[in-house]
């Protein structure tokens, strides 16, 4: 009789502990992230400060970790309270671009963060600091993003 | 915890408790939709396979979406070596055999992983409304899924890329579609994150048409949407634009199980789609699905699972089943509106419905027609006394709950009226005069639903909830008619989704209030005389049926048969 207590007993203490966590499912994980200067395969045309710009090089953000499964609904990437409305993703993580260097800057010194839908900013553990990186390494997209 | 784990040994020890309701046929069919044919079945023409812009297409077009959209899956980029300046216009489905000119409809899938080809996924759909007379084509947009944002403005381009694709074809003598497209005549059709496209397709086709631009000539008639398990509000995450449909006749379908979608956003859209306060321009119509899930639309998802599982009494339908009911209803709405097979009109009204839908399948359905006079729709103010309609005036009687308020999903707002005693009604008193000219409405209709509850208040979790309604004409006031007559007014389905460690350790409640069209012709109250608007100067929904219950009525109106 004992050995069928003892394990509703240790169910019981997985319940709790993990009911008190999040949906693993949509939680974001940022293990590490870095910044550097990538040639674009092929230049882009982007508006900077009102202006249509030629783009041929951008500064690379990539974020380590574990995200979201791909589906329907969007997990929105925040800095600070600002949302990083264009990335994508890469075998160790997500990714985006910033084309204008006054933008990073602007972004400097302020929390990753995430949500799902309506839910509450979530904090990654780790602030934004591009300065950091510097000298910020040169190298191909497919260098930065392949791997 | 404690709620958790209960639930969790209700539903291991439970039976199903869900009482399928009957499908009710609500009045005598017109005449000349006696015969209509059922939707399901093959239609009369032969097809052929159709494929466009795959390796082997000598023409294989490409087209640059990199100012939409420039950070793909790296999959996408080297692996696939595809880039946003270049991404393949590449479809895939069936042509009818014959002259043409036939409509031409789009289909769109959502967001997966790009390692994973999902634009196989409609095959049973597109073959299946080419025999029905239609060109469809499923088209790729695997090169932007994957872990991505951003990206929906870009989904909505190529889907306007293709129709600039069509439209060329249907001009140039030397191509098989020459002079065999009805340009006049275009439906498209998204599942997930396509199904936002499409409406977004359908803002970006006048907002963004330039004739002077080869890359945004558009300005097509699209006459009709249909959106498969949508989500809102991608194509502008900051909140800036909320793309409201207008001249265009939308149909939104979505369930209970919705795994990925489970908010059922999607009903935000179809909420804010021919305004209220705007003459009508368009029709829409809405499916809630019991039991169906996000992935089973597509052939391909199907053989996985959603991204979360979802728990509840009622069980997850199987995949023919979703997609038979899909096929059903895309099928008969595009046969409508872009057919002009106007008798289908009556399955997305829920007067209709044909043997081929799975018997066991509990679905909502609401109905909203181009032209339409409100009586009350709850938007313009917080007086739950005064009506929508100028000097109209409401008042509850003997209810336990009685007020208005926003009702979720979607974005409408709507009266909830809850009864335990007997005796008590909700009534609209409508001001003389206003109606003089609106003789043209032959039929009352209204959205209602019975309130979810997590635990049994007022309703009675799983039975059907039912009330009376009656007219007050020229002082006199006529029989009641039982809305269960009309529609059946299901139990909310009581769902909750699971966290990716399993159902046993945390889940969330994502049940919802559903509404139902009720479309009730004015004969009906006195079949011995013709009732016009003008002398009605009331409407009164009495709570006699059944000894409680907890409801959300809202868009009461006249309108026509």
């Amino acid at each position: 009789m004992r050995l069928p207590i003892f394990t509703f007993i240790a169910v019981c203490v997985m319940i709790s502990v993990t009911a008190a966590g999040e949906d693993v499912s949509e939680q974001a994980v940022l293990t590490s992230y870095d910044v550097s200067l990538v040639n674009l395969d092929k230049e882009i045309s982007r508006v900077i400060h009102g202006k249509p710009s030629s783009i041929t090089q951008a500064y690379l953000v990539r974020l380590h970790g574990r995200f979201p499964a791909m589906g329907a609904r969007l997990m929105q990437l925040y800095i600070g309270n600002e949302l990083i409305e264009e990335y994508g993703g890469m075998p160790s993580g997500i990714y985006f671009m910033v084309y204008d260097p006054e933008y990073l800057q602007a972004l400097s010194g302020k929390p990753f963060g995430y949500c799902m839908g309506k839910g509450p900013i979530r904090f990654l553990g780790k602030v934004f600091s591009p300065e950091t990186f510097q000298p910020f390494a040169v190298q191909s997209e497919f260098s930065a993003l392949s791997k | 915890m404690q709620k958790t784990a209960l639930f969790v040994l209700a539903v291991l020890f439970s039976c199903i408790i869900r009482i399928a309701v009957p499908v009710v046929e609500s009045r005598t069919l017109p005449e000349e939709c006696e015969d209509l044919d059922d939707p399901a079945l093959s239609g009369q023409y032969e097809i052929s396979f159709f494929e466009y812009g795959h390796k082997e297409d000598q023409d294989a077009r490409t087209t640059d979406i990199s100012p939409y959209f420039n950070s793909p899956q790296s999959y996408v980029r080297f692996v696939r070596r595809i880039h946003m300046d270049s991404v393949p216009l590449h479809g895939v489905g069936y042509i009818p055999k014959g002259k043409g000119p036939f409509p031409l409809v789009l289909i769109v899938h959502g967001n997966h992983s790009p390692r994973e080809l999902s634009y196989p996924g409609y095959d049973y759909l597109t073959s299946h409304l080419a025999t029905h007379g239609m060109i469809a084509v499923s088209i790729e947009e695997d090169f932007l899924n994957g872990s991505v944002s951003g990206e929906m403005d870009a989904r909505a381009i190529v889907l306007l890329r293709h129709l600039q694709l069509f439209r060329e074809w249907n001009q140039d003598q030397s191509h098989q579609l020459y002079g065999r497209v009805n340009m006049a005549s275009i439906g498209l059709a998204g599942h997930s994150r396509g199904g936002e496209a499409v409406g977004a397709a359908w803002f970006f086709n006048t907002h963004k048409h330039d004739p002077y631009d080869e890359l945004h000539d558009f300005n097509f008639t699209l006459r009709s949407l249909f959106a498969i398990a949508p989500v809102d509000g991608q194509i502008s995450p900051k909140g800036s634009v909320h793309i409201t449909l207008e001249d265009v006749d939308y149909f939104i379908m979505h369930g209970s199980h919705d795994g990925d979608v489970d908010d059922f956003q999607g009903m935000q859209m179809y909420d804010r789609a021919l305004p209220v306060n705007r003459p009508g321009s368009g029709e829409k119509g809405m499916l809630f699905v019991q039991g169906a899930n996000h992935s089973q639309w597509n052939e391909v998802w199907a053989q996985g699972d959603d991204p979360r599982a979802v728990q509840s009494d009622i069980a997850l339908i199987t995949a023919a089943d979703q997609q038979q009911v899909g096929l059903n209803f895309i099928t008969a709405w595009f046969a409508w509106t872009l057919q002009e097979h106007s008798c289908y009109r009556l399955m997305a009204s829920g007067e209709l419905l044909f043997n081929s839908f799975p018997q066991a399948v509990v679905a909502n359905r609401q109905y909203q027609a181009g032209e339409r006079l409100f009586i009350d729709h709850y938007e313009e103010d917080s007086n739950k006394n005064s009506a929508s309609l100028t000097d109209g005036i409401n008042n509850g009687v003997g209810l336990a709950e009685w007020f208005d308020d926003e009702l979720i999903p979607g974005k409408t707002h709507a009266v909830f009226t809850a009864w335990d005693t007997e005796g008590a009604y909700y009534r609209v008193d409508l001001p003389p005069e206003v109606l003089d000219g609106a003789d043209e409405f032959d039929m009352l209709a209204f959205r209602v639903g019975q309130i979810y509850e997590p635990e049994d208040v007022f309703n009675v979790y799983g039975q059907a909830q039912d009330f009376l309604v009656r007219l007050v004409v020229d002082g006199t006031e006529t029989e009641a008619l039982p809305i269960l007559q009309y529609r059946p007014l299901v139990s909310p389905a009581r769902v909750r989704v699971c966290s990716a460690a399993g159902c046993l350790f945390r889940s969330s409640d994502v049940s919802k209030t559903i509404q139902d069209t009720v479309r009730i012709p004015l004969e009906d109250f006195n079949p011995s005389q013709q009732i016009r608007p003008a002398e009605i100067e009331a409407v009164i929904f009495e709570f006699a049926q059944s000894p409680s219950g907890f409801i959300a009525i809202d868009e009461i109106q006249f309108t026509k048969q």
